[in-house]
């Protein structure tokens, strides 16, 4: 069984040297990305499958694939927990 | 500060026009302001305290009631500013020359001589020379190599203020007029100063609409036109636009952000803060990537340039990514 996460609707993001900020227009709030998860957030971006993500975090990061892979799962379930992201089906 | 906005009718087409967005909105079969809806306006403006009424469009003096207009806001006792271009109908012009000096200010833009037929000019002379210290000269900056030096020529002749007004065409949200892109404010900073130099010694001063940041000047460019009388700032505010329908907007190129209603007991200072409250998360940002970290944006002295320019370097990216469902508990 797959499941996943996407991109509240409402969000936008731009790029301030390396250092990202996302607001969510809808919701009035901001968040700033910095280091690890301002790299996986471009990566995510891009439009990379999962497995590839884990790929190059492991090789940006210089990480072996099974910490790459949990240090991603992390991040998508902080910004799940703070409401950049969304779970697959959940509505937008 | 506010603007009124009682025409949405213009008779010029400029590329740079940040007023598309909005124009496009609300023209249609009510092109002009009623008279009640001034009156309203007017209401406003009283209870905001604010002393001047600043009439803008389209071209605000192709309103056919435009004397009328004018005639409700001096009953108030309301300087009357006038952002015009200058091809106004005699009626609007007699109505203008009838006002003290004192009470009468007309911004009078005038296009580069590519965007301007002779005939149009010479028609603007004909207003600005009328007019005389009535007036004062406004140019937008739409593209980097853009002479100026022609509107020197323009105050000598027409005995109009001795002093220019500079703004930097900026981008509607849409994008759809033609602006100045972050990466030439450099170059225009260079421009504007040697037109500062020609200007100083006819002892002609600038002064400079909002947009402008200050890392486009260096420390002696700057001096030198504080030396020499310019009127600079570093800002972005809500100018407060509100158009003939009561609509009102943070500014024009911020047309798609929010425009509410006004009521009987708006006030400038609270839609100033609404609008202030809604592009909050935004200002964090700039029109540079390193504006965020910018001292003088700290501390308040540089807004980070129009705000416009900065909402279009947001994007949204429309990802989603299947991870295995244990990994997504």
């Amino acid at each position: 069984m797959k499941a996943g996460y996407c991109c509240i609707g409402g969000i936008l993001w731009v790029k301030n040297g390396d250092t990202l900020l996302l607001v969510d227009d809808t919701q009035r709030r901001s968040w700033t990305l910095r280091g690890d998860e301002a790299i996986a957030w471009e990566l995510l971006c891009t439009g990379y499958r999962y497995e590839k993500l884990v790929r190059q975090l492991s090789l940006i990061l210089a990480l072996d694939e099974t910490a790459a892979r949990e240090h991603l799962q992390a991040m998508l379930h902080t910004w799940h927990q703070k409401g950049i992201l969304q779970q697959n089906g959940a509505g937008s | 500060m506010t603007n009124l906005a009682i025409s949405t009718v213009c008779n010029l087409n400029c590329p740079y026009c940040f007023a598309g967005d909005h124009m496009g909105e609300v023209g249609g079969e009510q092109p002009y302001i009623s008279r009640e809806t001034f009156a309203q306006q007017l209401d406003y403006l009283d209870r905001s305290g604010i002393d001047e009424a600043r009439l803008l469009g389209g071209e605000p003096t192709l309103h056919p009631e435009f004397p009328a207009l004018v005639a409700m806001a001096r009953q108030r006792n309301k300087r009357i500013v006038v952002f015009s271009n200058g091809l106004m109908r005699p009626a609007a012009l007699d109505c203008l020359m009838a006002l003290p000096e004192t009470h009468c200010h007309v911004m009078l833009n005038i296009n580069a001589p590519a965007l301007n037929p002779a005939p149009v000019l010479t028609r603007q002379k004909a207003t600005l020379k009328r007019l005389g210290q009535r007036a004062m000269v406004g140019f937008n900056i739409y593209q980097p190599n853009i002479g100026m030096d022609f509107l020197l020529d323009v105050i000598d002749e027409t005995a109009c203020q001795r002093r220019v007004r500079l703004g930097m065409a900026q981008p509607c949200l849409s994008g759809e007029n033609d602006s100045i892109r972050p990466h030439q404010y450099r170059f225009i900073a260079e421009k504007i100063v040697a037109f500062a130099r020609k200007a100083a010694a006819r002892q002609i001063t600038l002064e400079f609409d909002c947009g402008f940041v200050r890392c486009m000047f260096t420390d002696d460019e700057l001096a030198f036109l504080e030396a020499n009388g310019s009127t600079i700032g570093w800002h972005c505010n809500p100018i407060l636009d509100i158009d003939a329908h009561n609509q009102v907007i943070h500014c024009y190129p911020l047309t798609g952000v929010g425009a509410i209603n006004l009521d009987a007991t708006s006030t400038a200072t609270t839609l100033r803060a609404h609008f202030s409250e809604q592009v909050a998360m935004y200002r964090q940002a700039g029109i540079f990537p390193e504006c965020i970290n910018c001292p003088l944006k700290q501390r308040g002295e540089c807004t980070g340039g129009c705000l416009a320019v900065t909402m279009r370097r947001f994007r949204h990216s429309d990802f989603a990514i299947q991870v295995a469902e244990q990994e997504a508990q």
